[in-house]
């Protein structure tokens, strides 16, 4: 989950909203670096700062190796960030490796996605799919309730 | 076990169907958003960053 993939989602936000899920993006950064990330990339979403890694330590958002964070797995798919983690100053824990979750309306956990390595992240389609299905689940209980 | 070793252990993962955890994180207005507060009303993906890149 770098910049790319944040962008993406933004891109597909209203498909978010029509499989009836929302997004929020959980950074390292203080709130003013989140306050300019979010800015930014114009990222029309829920924006918070976790630059203690508070959240990222209770969803165990696992921290990856150096061989996991700029391996060859990640040359193919993310070089352009690596450089950029390399080269630039990145907020926060650079070993730090990205996660998505899902959670429903009762705050259980319904898709969890942890990476092996940095360049790795669940698609657009894999995450509305997934909302989709928890929409029809909700569908199902009420019919079961009849 | 410290924190890394909790982080790199698959064992220890959250994983479908347990509780999300709910704490309470600012906002990029600097105003403190409790997580539980975000699927309230619908389910939530949450995307943890990396990186800012």
């Amino acid at each position: 989950m770098c910049r790319e993939h944040v962008v993406d989602v933004r891109d597909d936000y209203q498909r978010f909203l029509d499989a009836h899920g929302d997004v929020a993006v959980i950074t390292m950064g203080t709130v003013e670096q989140t306050a300019a990330f979010r800015d930014r990339n114009r990222l029309p979403f829920v924006c918070l700062a976790d630059p203690e890694r508070v959240a990222y330590q209770a969803y165990r958002v696992p921290r990856g190796t150096v061989f996991q964070v700029a391996g060859p797995a990640v040359w193919a798919g993310g070089l352009k960030a690596t450089l950029r983690a390399g080269i630039g100053k990145p907020a926060g824990d650079v070993l730090q490796l990205q996660g998505s979750f899902i959670v429903d309306c009762r705050g259980i956990i319904r898709f969890v996605h942890l990476p092996r390595h940095s360049a790795e992240q669940p698609t657009n389609d894999e995450l509305i799919a997934q909302l989709n299905k928890l929409a029809g689940g909700n569908i199902v209980d009420v019919d079961e309730h009849r | 076990m410290n924190i890394s070793n909790i982080e790199r252990n698959p064992e220890t993962r959250l994983v479908v169907g347990d509780t999300a955890p709910d704490l309470s994180l600012p906002d990029h207005e600097g105003h403190a958003i409790a997580l539980a507060s975000l699927w309230h009303s619908r389910p939530r993906v949450l995307l943890f960053v990396r990186h800012f890149g």
